[in-house]
């Protein structure tokens, strides 16, 4: 009867917040490595580098800092939130740097062209519009591929940045471009993103209401996942589609809405960046757009979590303000990168830790439970012989069961 | 106990994983050159034990001693070196190695740079010679059948010098003839002096093949005896402490109205465009229970998912309860109501990540009461899960929380079948109910199939297991070659006579 007594074990702190913990423990590693990085390179000023990067350059920004956090945090928690869902739904979409850029053309674009004839917000709604739809559209026919032909979409959807690099690099040249600085022509104010109360609080940062878009897109895909008939099948899909087929849900309408819903999260993440107030052009290089794999980035560090994306986006915002004013210790801008690119590479460890933090709970409550047991066991030893002789008689415990 | 003649001893050991005990303070000596089955239900604890001697799981009590020392087994490496080998249900073997290099994997020996076959075949000739393990080394893997795969497991532990042999559950997937020859083998290793541990719940062949016998019970051992004095039924009931049935109890079909009505239905295969399922007819009435039988790979399996709708058919008519479902979708057929317990439970029954509670829901989740407005209802979910847990005995760590993954075979079908049946489904379709499962859990899945029948539905069955054939049907329809070879009575046909149907040697004339 041991059995009963353990089946309703309550499961314990470190399991149920397993994913926190070690979201935080990878966190912590990355800094270690930093910090060693930057004294060995820096003995004399590595650590108060350090603290500027913690401190998110604060000392010297003030609340500025924090405005330019939540600015910097708004693309790549899109991507970020988009990748979550990919992951979730077992569709591995690698396409973020194009999804990205094409959202960003279309936004960039539908502005130029037809902003300044929009009434009222619809000037950066519509705009918004079609950098989601452009997204999604991007990562259409990746998702047809894999659901009626099951082509890889790692491979499809990292074609497609490609693809989408070049193409919006033409399409600016052929209808936005501003020939005098060679990069798309630029927003026209009625376009641009309000900020609201945020200068006012925040000492004239870049942050504007995308940040509050995003926080809400992350909450959306939560509640989309976790608590729908849809978030249901998405991921059942997703672990297992065979047995989703045999159940009677549609594998492949599944397959291509989460792709197509991922793409148009990141395209979204394109236009919010663009038509930031701070005024982002779209550059003629060839160059992949960094925030589509922040997003892998995020979702790993977030645990495929939406709501851990906003947090994890926030945190990599953070370091990167934190990171300029590490210059004034005189740190080149590319250790910088080094370092925040350490503390990513430590962000894909959150998985190894993840299960390793199961087990060693799981152990740690198995003995306590042994020593709870054996404190018990002097008073009941005898007892329990009795118990023991009782179920080894089996008609007795058939009697039992039935 | 006499402990000199003891190659292996176990002392406490105790197992647990989360939320259940695997093995509860086993003590246990296995002589030198005995075959030594371990019996019990699913989740009993024998393969556990088995893997703690295979050093894949560290005990939290208990020592382990081997030939009077008292070991540390930490990994499948030092059990090697201890001369302990294991057959796992789940060959490992590569597919694309011939059977030489698979048995020589990770123990090449070597002429300076290059490997030394030459010895290592010699060596690998000689001991399927002595043994009867016959296989011609320089065949792929991917091209002999299960039977030689598992001799070549076999020969792999022999190459190793291994002198204790774990077999987990060996004849779960061979034929009788090749299960046969698998007990002379063993016969043969055990007069040769190796020490055989054997985990099965098969008890005519525990009967058969073993010198004692240890049951266990719940991760508890129950006894051990010696397999000559212990017949097949005292085994059962100490196996699931209770008395058990091997026969199933029903009384007489009373087949009512055509529940499901196949016409002509035919499958072709996609690379070959042969006929797998060759235009055939049948129905299936209310109040019965009729068995498609047949050797595996005759196009069974494609006749369930032509019916399912897993798969797409070429031609022919399916109707189910009056209606056409030719072209239905496969929701349509589910509410329609056509129940299925499928063939492999964890490619098409569960989703494995899933907890219990989700995948009982797997039919269900899109019903009203279930979700509203699209948003999941869980307190619904959840108290239906706890129903199904209760009415269907599904044991599990953490109840409907539990990740269906780390759940027993057992009590994984039981789910199944608990979500399937609660559908009150029309017509059920259950293909290889059992497969897998040890007779506590056959009896009782066989008795809701019975009961299903009873109440006045349809049961379809498929199996290759000609003992359930006999015993559950009603009727049974032999298969052969995608045709149907005779539509007959089990109180009519003797089991030979049924295998001659299988093997496509008879053929009834109403049949064509």
């Amino acid at each position: 009867m041991s059995l009963a007594k353990v089946k309703k074990e309550r499961t314990g702190f470190f399991e149920r917040y397993a994913s926190l913990i070690s979201s935080l423990i990878a966190i912590v590693c990355g800094l270690l490595v930093a910090l060693f990085i930057l004294m060995v390179s820096k003995p004399s000023t590595g650590f108060n580098g350090f603290l500027m990067l913690l401190l998110g350059g604060i000392p010297y920004g003030g609340v500025k800092n924090i405005g330019d956090t939540m600015y910097l945090a708004t693309p790549i928690m899109m991507t970020g939130v988009a990748l979550c869902l990919a992951f979730k739904t077992g569709v591995f979409n690698i396409g973020g740097p194009g999804q990205y850029i094409v959202g960003a053309f279309g936004a960039v674009f539908t502005a130029v062209k037809f902003g300044p004839s929009l009434p009222g917000p619809l000037a950066w709604i519509v705009p918004l519009l079609v950098s989601l739809v452009l997204g999604a559209l991007w990562a259409l026919i990746p998702g047809l591929l894999k659901a009626y032909f099951n082509v890889n979409v790692v491979i499809s959807t990292i074609m497609f940045n490609y693809i989408g690099m070049y193409y919006v690099v033409f399409w600016v040249k052929s209808y936005i471009l501003d020939s005098l600085r060679g990069q798309s022509l630029p927003v026209p104010a009625v376009s641009k993103l309000p900020k609201w109360f945020l200068p006012s609080i925040t000492n004239n940062s870049s942050a504007d209401i995308g940040f509050f878009i995003a926080v809400i897109v992350c909450i959306l895909v939560w509640v989309l996942l976790e608590k729908t008939t849809r978030g249901y099948e998405m991921k059942a899909c997703g672990m297992n589609a065979n047995a989703t087929t045999y159940a009677g849900i549609n594998s492949k309408q599944n397959i291509v809405f989460a792709i197509l819903l991922s793409g148009a999260l990141c395209g979204l993440g394109g236009g919010l960046h663009y038509l930031a107030s701070s005024g982002v052009y779209i550059s003629l290089v060839e160059q992949s757009a960094a925030e589509g794999f922040t997003g892998i980035a995020i979702a790993c560090l977030a645990n495929n979590n939406p709501i851990g994306a906003i947090f994890a986006a926030l945190y990599m915002s953070f370091l990167t303000v934190g990171g300029q004013y590490m210059q004034l210790f005189g740190f080149q801008k590319e250790i910088v990168s080094v370092i925040t690119g350490v503390i990513i590479y430590f962000s894909s460890f959150v998985l190894l830790l993840n299960t390793t933090i199961a087990r060693i709970s799981a152990k740690r409550r198995l003995k306590k439970d042994r020593m709870a047991a054996a404190a018990q066991e002097p008073a009941e030893e005898e007892k329990l012989a009795v118990e023991t002789t009782k179920e080894d008689d089996p008609v007795q415990e058939g009697g039992e069961n039935a | 106990m006499d402990n000199t003649n003891n190659i292996i001893e176990f002392r406490h050991i105790t197992k647990t994983f989360p939320g259940i005990i695997a093995c509860n303070d086993i003590s246990l000596g296995i002589r030198k050159g005995e075959i030594h089955a371990l019996l019990g239900e699913n989740g009993a604890g024998k393969s556990t034990l088995m893997s703690v001697l295979f050093g894949m799981y560290q005990p939290e009590a208990g020592e382990i001693i081997i030939r009077g020392k008292n070991v540390k087994i930490r990994g499948p490496r030092e059990a090697t070196d201890l001369g302990i080998g294991m057959v796992h249900q789940h060959f490992q073997l590569v597919e694309n190695y011939t059977v030489l290099q698979n048995i020589i994997l990770g123990q090449e020996s070597t002429k300076g740079l290059f490997l030394d076959l030459n010895t290592a075949r010699k060596k690998v000739v000689e001991l399927s010679e002595k043994y009867g393990l016959h296989v011609d080394p320089d065949a792929l893997i991917s091209d002999i059948t299960v039977g030689q795969q598992q001799r070549v497991e076999i020969l792999k532990m022999l190459y190793r010098d291994a002198e204790i042999l774990i077999f987990d559950e060996p004849t779960a997937v061979l034929t009788p003839q090749e299960i046969a020859e698998l007990m002379s083998i063993m016969k043969g290793l055990a007069s040769e002096g190796h020490t055989l541990l054997f985990i099965s719940h098969k008890l005519d062949e525990i009967k058969q093949v073993a010198d004692r016998v240890t049951v266990l019970r719940r991760g508890r051992l129950i006894e051990t005896c010696d397999c000559a004095s212990v017949t097949t039924t005292e085994m059962g009931k100490l196996m699931v402490g209770r008395e058990v049935s091997f026969s199933v109890e029903k009384g007489p079909a009373k087949p009512t109205d055509v529940v499901l009505d196949v016409e002509n239905l035919t499958m072709v295969s996609p690379e070959t465009k042969k006929a797998i399922v060759n235009h055939i007819s049948f129905n299936v009435r209310r109040g019965e229970i009729v068995c498609i039988a047949g050797i595996d790979g005759n196009g069974q399996s494609e006749i369930i998912y032509g019916l399912t709708g897993i798969m797409p058919i070429d031609e022919g008519k399916i109707v189910l309860n009056g209606k056409d479902i030719t072209k239905a979708t496969i929701r349509e057929r589910n509410l329609g109501v056509l129940g299925h317990i499928p063939e492999d439970r964890h490619k098409y029954g569960l989703v494995l990540d899933y907890s219990l509670a989700n995948n009982l829901a797997l039919k269900n989740y899109f019903k009203p009461g279930f979700q509203n407005h699209g948003f999941l209802n869980f307190d619904k979910i959840n108290s239906y899960a706890d129903q199904l847990i209760g009415k269907y005995d599904v044991r599990s760590g953490q109840g409907k929380d539990t990740i269906a993954r780390s759940m027993s075979g057992g009590n994984q079908q039981k789910a199944i079948v608990a979500r399937e049946i609660d559908q009150n489904p029309d017509l059920l379709i259950a293909v290889q109910p059992t497969r897998g499962l040890d007779v506590g859990a056959i009896e009782n899945i066989h008795k809701q199939l019975v009961a299903q029948r009873d109440s006045g539905k349809g049961v379809l069955l498929m199996s290759f297991e000609l003992d359930e054939v006999m015993d559950v049907s009603d009727r049974i329809l032999v298969v052969f070659e995608g045709e149907i070879m005779g539509d007959l009575n089990p109180k009519e046909v003797t089991v030979e006579e049924v295998g001659l149907y299988m093997a496509g040697v008879k053929r009834q004339e109403a049949a064509k």
